[in-house]
């Protein structure tokens, strides 16, 4: 393998990346539409993780699903009901699907279907519940599992049908091209998805006046997406995550398809590397607290979030949303100064993603693992912080930069593969 | 740049590594440029290595 192999796999994965088209297409119950989903089973962000090694916020959050299931009536039973080995537990990312945070994804949660159209390939998210108290985030009182059932009865059927209407009249939800708006509006798709979501919102209500204008809840469900600024979040990772997904295996690739935190491990997948993790302790991340919190209360990074990372948005794209520096803790040269250093990790610049103030230069896109190791660069994510211990919730936001040695395990085993 | 110079015209710094020195430079006025540079993650030998795949010329 020689410059001219890893070069060409390099853009032959860049390129496929780029041409994927992402939409929404439909929504399901977990159960009916996830691959291989069995039952009693919990799906979580990041690499594989046991029980025995779960941190409080995937603990609360597992603890909260059980509740919601039904396959316990109280948190206490709910926790025995795990620790005695009654649940299945998987990666969100083995089964075509991402999760923000916990990423926690049990049978009976309605979750966005998402298509991409070349391939046909599909990919999966939950719906985003706003913030606060709320599951991703670790809670699990009474307010969230009530939240959790309205979602599946009232919210889910409403906009299942509206999304179904949608389709009928115009096909898939064209959601690369809805990305590309946000970041000439202020978005970078993971902290900050008020853009995205207003262009949702835009999309989607004819089609839901369309389908359910006898329904006395769909003001309910519209005040509900138009309360919460993160609505975007859940479909635009299952967007990047089928995006990445249609790269595939691509021999001699260094470009990375997969980042993902599960609140102890930090991982990530290699185009040319098949479907391997190489995983590391995950980053204790150094964010801005919200009031009442100390350094102490941070739980280790979590979320399948880094997945926007991956797809050249996010903290890559920092630079193109000054409204949020601040909220992370930053100046909007930071941001600026963020972005231009993703540049020389990456395989290439993003021909869909532009960013205004970099005189609409493209978003830093496909990171290129040997450029990682060899540059001593790593990613850096711009993510929410959870608290370290279950039910507690959110407790910050901020940059955070991936831990090096996953990157040095998977160049090791690059070598290996590709010195035969 | 002679010794004579250094000593009648300044230093012209260009550093290398951790911010501090670069800092106190510029707090002290002495016109410095701060490269941003780390040292590769991997050992030396695996470098070699990726970079010998990747077809780069190796002295």
């Amino acid at each position: 393998m020689t410059l001219n192999n890893i070069e060409k796999a390099n853009s032959v994965a860049f390129d496929k990346l780029l041409r994927a088209e992402p939409q929404i297409v439909d929504l399901g119950l977990a159960k009916d539409v996830i691959p291989g989903f069995g039952e009693k089973m919990i799906l979580h962000a990041g690499p594989p993780l046991t029980w025995e090694r779960m941190s409080g916020p995937i603990i609360g959050a597992v603890t909260g699903a059980i509740l919601y299931e039904g396959w316990a009536d109280t948190p206490e039973k709910a926790r025995a009901f795990a620790a005695e080995g009654n649940v299945s537990f998987d990666p969100c990312h083995h089964h075509n699907a991402v999760g923000p945070m916990a990423g926690i994804v049990s049978p009976n949660l309605p979750v966005w279907i998402i298509e991409e159209k070349n391939s046909g390939k599909k990919s999966y998210a939950t719906l985003n519940e706003g913030l606060g108290k709320v599951l991703r985030m670790g809670a699990f009182s009474d307010e969230v599992i009530e939240r959790l059932h309205w979602m599946r009865e009232v919210l889910y059927p409403v906009l299942k049908n509206g999304i179904r209407r949608y389709v009928a009249d115009n096909g898939g939800l064209n959601l690369k091209s809805l990305i590309s708006q946000s970041l000439h509006m202020g978005d970078e798709l993971h902290n900050r998805n008020r853009a995205a979501t207003s262009l949702l919102i835009r999309s989607l209500v004819p089609s839901l006046i369309d389908a359910e204008s006898d329904n006395p809840d769909l003001s309910k469900v519209v005040r509900f997406m138009a309360g919460n600024d993160h609505f975007f979040l859940n479909p635009g990772m299952a967007a990047a995550k089928v995006s990445l997904d249609s790269v595939g295996y691509v021999e001699g690739s260094s470009m990375l398809t997969v980042m993902a935190r599960n609140g102890t491990d930090f991982g990530i997948q290699v185009a040319g590397l098949k479907n391997r993790w190489f995983t590391c302790q995950a980053a204790l991340p150094d964010v801005l607290l919200f009031p009442g919190f100390t350094k102490e209360d941070v739980n280790r990074d979590i979320g399948d979030s880094a997945i926007m990372e991956t797809y050249g948005v996010g903290g890559f794209a920092l630079a193109a949303a000054p409204a949020i520096v601040q909220f992370v803790g930053g100046t909007p040269q930071d941001a600026l100064n963020y972005t231009k250093e993703m540049y020389e990790i990456c395989v290439g610049e993003n021909k869909h993603f532009t960013i205004p103030s970099l005189n609409f230069r493209g978003t830093p896109t496909g990171i290129d693992l040997i450029k990682v190791v060899e540059t001593g660069i790593t990613p850096i994510l711009d993510t929410g912080a959870a608290h370290r211990e279950a039910g507690k919730g959110q407790v910050g936001a901020g940059i955070v930069r991936m831990p090096s040695e996953a990157f040095v395990k998977a160049a090791e085993a690059f070598v290996e593969e590709y010195s035969k | 740049m002679s010794f004579k110079e250094l000593l009648e015209d300044g230093p012209r710094v260009v550093n290398i590594g951790m911010d501090r020195f670069y800092l106190d430079l510029l707090d002290q006025e002495v016109p410095a440029v701060k490269v941003n540079w780390k040292p590769p993650l991997v050992k030396s030998s695996l470098m070699e290595k990726l970079k010998r795949l990747r077809g780069d010329d190796i002295e």
